[in-house]
């Protein structure tokens, strides 16, 4: 190999179309769901836009808004001092995360048959060692990515499905986080829903264990995703660079994947 | 061995590396001020959630407002009149291919130090060319000027006298040439306008945004981190947050470099 030949060979890849570019952002917009928490928690801002100009008196040759949000809004990333557990960690918030890690190998394990038949399915060690005898290990440094169709929900209620005993949305076992954290070493989980744990995850040891074990570990989180299932179980390359907001908790974020089609 | 893996191997190696090009969003950051008969874009704005407090005892988080002009940004078609009609010229509706795409470095550092007024001419461009080759089609043209050095002192990055911001940028022929003769992905600048702060005055205002986005080319302002890329063979991944119908765009961009096979990728290797 010649110097500059893996970026030229990516470049004639993505001009040629074998290597393609898969969107796995939702739209943000004043409609999509933002996590909502018990009132006597701070709130997370639904997006909002407000225009400054189109092309009129404010502005006759411009378009432009200005817009507000969360950092946890629409389609996001969790840095590891989101979470208490991560507080302390070097290089913990978004404008501080070693830029490396914004680009990596995704898994995707397919628990959307599952998720539909319980929206508080957790995801399991048993499922993951199933999809490492179809698919291989799970390999270092990766992406594991839920998906469960969650981002075909359309409707606000039901994509945050809610009930008066909380949120009901699949995602991680205890045993299953702690397993990619200590037995792959992956760079984070991504899931669809709002939240990388499941709905009910508040009842899990510890509590909401993605969050808290992930984080700890100085992993990240993907939240909101789409067109998972898109997506190849092995083989695609994450694109996740978020905004770079100074101690920055998480950020809302285009995410994507690269897929590479057999030839 | 496919391309995607040669390359998850070579970001692994630190043979291809990953420089942030982007500047860091906070409320210091100098935002545009346009005269007071128009509207006016936010400059970045924080209001924290909780931090590990009352509020949220084990999470830390924050709200923010801004314009889509804020910070390291990315310009759509539509941000103009000219770019009105285009198909796909906002940021949730344009392409993702076109996110990621190679970028050549013009560097006028040492003119611009001199001139805070330079501009970047076609004569210019081809003789960047008689040296690095033809600047190739679709790429990002990014414009080196050192300016992002200038941030931490907000007056001296808005250059802004009572004539208006004296800032570099292309002429108008420039601008012509990039889009008819090199047909160019964009044009991005380490200033906070991709055209020169003069450019009001000329006979065609604001030719980079007029021209470009009227041609359906993108812009990229406020990069910095520029004197780290090679003037050729770099890849650039700038994709813009989703924002339903969004002119443009805070965002962060990344670009991707491959070193030579040196002592560096060898010894990460073994690592």
């Amino acid at each position: 190999m010649t110097t500059g030949s893996i970026l030229q060979a990516l470049a004639n890849a993505l001009k040629t179309h074998s290597v393609r570019v898969i969107d796995l952002t939702q739209t943000l917009s004043p409609e999509f769901p933002t996590i909502s928490l018990p009132p006597e928690f701070g709130q997370a801002w639904p997006f909002r836009v407000e225009e400054i100009s189109h092309y009129d008196e404010r502005g006759p040759g411009q378009y432009w808004n200005n817009f507000s949000c969360s950092e946890h809004t629409g389609t996001h990333m969790d840095a590891p001092a989101h979470w208490i557990s991560g507080r302390y960690l070097p290089n913990n918030t978004v404008d501080t995360l070693e830029v490396q890690r914004l680009v990596a190998p995704a898994c995707v394990i397919d628990c959307s048959a599952a998720s539909a038949q319980n929206p508080d399915y957790l995801l399991s060690v048993d499922d993951l060692k199933a999809f490492e005898s179809k698919h291989g290990r799970i390999p270092e440094g990766a992406w594991l990515l839920m998906r469960t169709d969650w981002s075909k929900r359309r409707d606000a209620v039901s994509y945050q499905n809610f009930d008066e005993t909380g949120q009901h949305t699949p995602g991680p076992s205890t045993e299953a986080v702690r397993f990619l954290v200590e037995e792959r070493n992956v760079i984070g989980f991504g899931s669809e829903a709002i939240g990388t744990d499941a709905g009910q995850g508040y009842h899990l040891k510890p509590p909401y264990p993605c969050h808290s074990l992930m984080h700890g570990a100085g992993k990240l989180g993907l939240q909101c995703l789409a067109n998972l299932d898109l997506l190849p179980p092995t083989g695609s390359l994450l694109m996740t660079p978020p905004l770079k907001i100074l101690k920055g908790s998480g950020s809302p974020l285009r995410v994507l994947a690269l897929v590479e089609d057999q030839a | 061995m496919n391309t995607l893996n040669q390359l998850t191997d070579s970001l692994r190696s630190g043979r291809t590396r990953i420089i942030d090009l982007t500047q860091t969003l906070s409320e210091n950051f100098p935002s545009l001020s346009l005269p007071p008969q128009f509207g006016q874009v936010q400059g970045f704005k924080r209001h924290q959630i909780s931090k590990y407090d009352q509020a949220g005892p084990d999470w830390y988080w924050n709200n923010f407002s801004c314009g889509e002009h804020t910070g390291t940004h990315f310009d759509a078609p539509a941000h103009w009149i000219t770019g009105r009609e285009r198909k796909e010229n906002t940021v949730d509706t344009i392409d993702v291919e076109n996110f990621l795409t190679p970028a050549v470095v013009v560097d006028a550092s040492q003119q611009v130090a001199k001139d805070s007024d330079w501009l970047l001419t076609k004569d210019f461009l081809e003789q960047w060319e008689t040296r690095h080759g033809r600047i190739p089609e679709k790429s990002w043209v990014l414009f080196r000027t050192d300016w992002s050095k200038r941030v931490n002192d907000a007056a001296a990055f808005l250059s802004f006298r009572e004539d208006g911001a004296h800032t570099p940028g292309p002429t108008q022929e420039t601008v012509e040439w990039l889009i008819n003769e090199r047909n160019v992905h964009g044009f991005g600048v380490e200033t906070i306008n991709t055209d020169a702060g003069q450019s009001y005055t000329w006979p065609l205002a604001y030719p980079c945004h007029s021209l470009m986005h009227g041609a359906g080319k993108y812009g990229l302002q406020c990069l910095t981190n520029l004197d780290l890329l090679p003037a050729t063979g770099s890849l650039i991944f700038s994709a813009p947050l989703k924002i339903e119908e969004g002119s443009g765009s805070p965002l962060r961009v990344l670009a991707l470099i491959e070193d030579g096979e040196g002592p560096l990728s060898s010894q990460s290797k073994e690592a």
